[in-house]
């Protein structure tokens, strides 16, 4: 008797959940059928058109490789570290081996299986001669255990190895492909296992994009883990600001990356485009050559650090598309520290009065016969020269001869090899502390990446510390006496952060983005 | 001297041209600052990527057998291979250079099609309001800056009326606008030119005389005015398409049409010394040959002219 009613109650609760389910799959089914219905093309407007598409021979990025490769572990909005084509993973207790657990069943575009092999076989051909090959430097070796299980085994404890693996340069290739393709490959194709296929390039105009119709592995942490919406992704490179706002505005492009801060007040005025201003990962900065006069006193660079007026360059320059700059990191990323440094110009003149600079007759400082006069140099971009200028301005308040001196793009970082900087401006894109030994390493002042051209034991000393470290806590406290350190030496200038400002049409649903890309995975024509 | 002969002549002579051309641009490419390797693979590659991609394209070489490894490449149509894309040049510029061609060929025949006959009508009637309003246009379109016109050809024309797209390639409708923005300021200044010598020819005795027979006075005006008019119009020509070429990267860019103006572009900036070189080549060929056909058309509009 009472098994029956133990098997009516089962019959009961089977059907519930048949009829409960068949109502979900009624009430999702015609909306995703909607969603693809109406999402036919989406056109994003990109400025800068990339060199090439094989991350294993250049470090730039671009927006499409994001749609077309999937990587290790990604990393949402909050840049929490989560699944990728890794579902989990989990360090041992002494820091040297990571096992990542895979997602099974994940597939190339070109019908290979993207397992552990696969990945490994990424890690282990970057690191030996790959464009990056910085990320995987800790890597000592890359075993697949079986189709799912990666372990990775360190040379020493790395904990910024999530950031490795999830960086824009770590999308997952399809081996066969790249052997297949050799020197073309990014050139004329690109194979990944992401939610788009590759289908053309036209160079420096668009790369077109085909949805994966077998796509399943989106990450947990987007509203779409399934196939895409949009059937086709056109991305074209528009260098021209006046351009991409009137095809925005005109509906002739959906998204606009890097949107000119001149253009988001007519933007906010029209009600078919929706504006996304969140903070970025980029610091426009003033840099000073410490081995040059009058460069070489602290007290001078300090000094400079008090001439500028942040705030007015964010609102005159920037029209606040931005924040003003105090840190040499940017605000998402840790360690930031109190910074002393604001505008004030008593402070100012007093450290260069201390470092024996007094005005002469015409109002310039001079120092044993020799009048402060120096040169900035700029790249001759809008919104860098305009800063230059402000920045000759104030600097010529306090008794400075600044004169401009403008390059172009391609000319610009060469000259920092010359060691002949004085005073520049200059801009990086980079969204973790590593970036301070990249810019502070005395061994890297050859190449001219250290372009205030430190050279200090304490520092170095620091960053090979930093590395080593067990775990990220101990990492970010040494990063944070580097940064205490950096800002007491006043070798940068931190003047503004630029904010990451798209707009997009307003018949876009489920918009996804983070500080590097807006995931067309989960955007849908409503 | 026969017009073959001529012609065989002018072509021998660009040879030195283009060698020139093409130890100029190596020059300048060489001596100006920037890396292209390291535009390439950015900032933060690996030395050893650096060292790699530099050994590939044969920049760890002397310039001396750079550049005579370039002329032999030269011989056998190779351009090389862009330093940016890594890929061919001459595959890179195919379609390109049909784009290119396809702007410029419509806008030297849009401003000739309008601005003869509007020169014309402007020395014909002379201080007229005709003449006023049509030098008027002339003067707009030589002191109008070619991309702030399209700008505005867009506003009006895309964005208000609706009647072309804004950018693109693809069709006549992608190629009404550029054409006729990079055309405007070659136009004005073939209308400016059509009426100075128009005018110059109609007070000459000979035609005076033409008149005093009784032929119709469009016929004198066509028929035996604008033919002598014609001499400095097509000297112009020849002039224009080396200029539309160079107004064409403006146009191009504005306009995001795929052409060579756009490529050559960004290939200055990205230091790719193969496009560059392989680009100004293509450019300088066109305009020697755009003033070869202008002397060659000397003779088709006065038999006078000889070789």
């Amino acid at each position: 008797m009472q098994s029956k009613r133990i098997t009516a109650y089962v019959v009961l609760f089977v059907g519930l959940m048949l009829v409960f389910s068949s109502l979900i799959t009624v009430a999702q089914t015609p909306d995703r059928a909607t969603r693809e219905a109406n999402s036919t093309t989406l056109v994003v407007a990109e400025t800068t058109s990339p060199p090439t598409l094989s991350t294993f021979t250049t470090t730039w990025t671009t927006e499409p490789l994001e749609d077309i490769l999937n990587k290790l572990v990604s990393r949402d909005a909050e840049l929490n570290y989560r699944d990728d084509i890794a579902q989990s993973w989990e360090v041992s207790a002494d820091g040297l081996v990571w096992t990542f657990t895979l997602k099974p069943g994940v597939m190339f575009h070109d019908g290979t299986p993207c397992d552990a092999e696969a990945v490994a076989w990424n890690i282990v051909t970057m690191r030996d001669g790959g464009a990056s090959s910085y990320l995987y430097s800790a890597v000592q070796d890359a075993v697949a255990v079986d189709s799912v299980t990666l372990k990775l085994i360190l040379k020493n404890p790395f904990p910024n190895l999530l950031y490795n693996v999830s960086n824009s340069f770590s999308g997952i290739n399809s081996p066969t492909a790249v052997e297949k393709y050799g020197e073309d490959y990014g050139v004329t194709t690109v194979v990944g296992s992401g939610p788009y296929i590759f289908k053309e390039w036209v160079k420096g105009d668009h790369i077109t994009l085909e949805r994966n119709p077998d796509y399943t592995w989106g990450p947990s942490w987007m509203s779409n883990q399934g196939p895409a919406y949009f059937q086709t992704v056109i991305y074209k490179f528009i260098p021209e600001a006046v351009t991409k706002t009137m095809l925005l505005q005109a509906g002739e492009a959906d998204v606009v990356n890097e949107v000119d801060a001149t253009a988001i007040s007519a933007f906010k005025a029209d009600p078919n485009v929706t504006v996304s201003i969140t903070s970025g990962k980029r610091l426009i900065y003033m840099g000073l050559n410490v081995t040059k006069p009058p460069f070489d006193d602290v007290r001078v660079r300090q000094a400079m650090s008090y001439i500028v007026d942040r705030e007015s360059i964010t609102e005159n320059v920037f029209h606040g598309a931005g924040l003003s700059a105090y840190n040499f990191l940017t605000p998402n990323v840790q360690p930031q520290v109190e910074s002393p440094y604001t505008y004030d110009l008593q402070k100012a003149n007093t450290l260069l009065a201390d470092a024996g600079w007094t005005k002469n007759a015409d109002g310039i400082l001079e120092k044993d016969g020799q009048q402060f006069a120096i040169i900035l140099w700029t790249e001759s971009i809008t919104d860098r020269v305009q800063i230059a200028t402000v920045l000759q301005s104030e600097m010529a308040a306090v008794g400075i001869k600044a004169t401009i001196q403008q390059f172009d793009s391609g000319s610009y970082g060469d000259m920092f090899k010359t060691g002949e900087q004085q005073a520049f401006i200059r801009l990086y894109g980079w969204d973790d502390m590593d970036i301070l030994e990249w810019f502070y390493n005395s061994k890297r002042i050859a190449a001219g990446t250290n372009k205030t051209r430190m050279n200090n034991s304490l520092l170095d000393f620091l960053f090979v510390k930093a590395e080593a470290m067990p775990t990220l806590e101990d990492r970010t406290f040494v990063y944070r006496l580097v940064h205490e350190y950096l800002l007491d030496q006043s070798a940068w200038v931190p003047i503004f952060y630029p904010a990451q400002v798209r707009a997009y049409r307003a018949d876009l649903g489920g918009y996804n983005a983070t500080l590097d890309h807006v995931y067309i995975l989960d955007l849908y024509r409503k | 001297m026969s017009i073959y002969q001529y012609i065989l002549k002018r072509i021998l002579m660009m040879l030195p041209v283009l060698l020139a051309v093409t130890i100029i641009v190596f020059s300048i490419l060489h001596l100006v600052p920037g890396d292209p390797v390291r535009l390439a693979l950015g900032e933060m590659a690996s030395q050893q990527a650096y060292d790699r991609m530099r050994a590939e394209l044969g920049l760890d070489k002397p310039l001396y057998i750079q550049y005579f490894s370039f002329l032999g490449r030269l011989f056998h149509l190779d351009l090389g291979k862009s330093v940016i894309y890594r890929e061919d040049v001459t595959k890179l510029l195919g379609g390109k250079l049909l784009n290119t061609l396809e702007l410029t060929g419509s806008a030297l025949i849009l401003s000739y099609f309008c601005a003869v006959p509007l020169g014309m009508l402007a020395a014909v009637k002379r201080n007229t309001v005709i003449d006023y309003l049509s030098m008027g246009l002339a003067i707009a379109g030589v002191s109008i800056p070619s991309f702030w016109l399209g700008f505005l050809l867009i506003s009006l024309f895309s964005i208000q009326l609706h009647w072309f797209p804004i950018a693109g390639y693809g069709g006549i409708k992608y190629l009404v606008l550029p054409a006729v923005t990079l055309g405007f300021g070659g136009a004005a200044q073939v209308a400016r030119m059509t009426r100075s010598s128009l005018l110059e020819v109609i007070n000459q005795d000979y035609i005076l005389t033409a008149k005093a027979k009784g032929l119709r006075y469009w016929t004198v005006i066509t028929k035996h005015a604008l033919r002598n008019a014609l001499i400095p119009i097509v000297t112009l020509l020849g002039l224009r398409i080396g200029w539309l070429i160079g107004g064409a990267v403006v146009i191009e860019i504005v306009f995001l049409r795929p052409g060579v103006g756009r490529l050559l572009v960004s290939a200055i900036y990205m230091r790719d010394f193969p496009i560059v070189q392989g680009v100004t080549l293509i450019l300088a060929v066109t305009v020697i040959l755009g003033n070869l056909l202008a002397d060659i058309l000397y003779a088709v509009v006065n038999p006078k002219v000889h070789y």
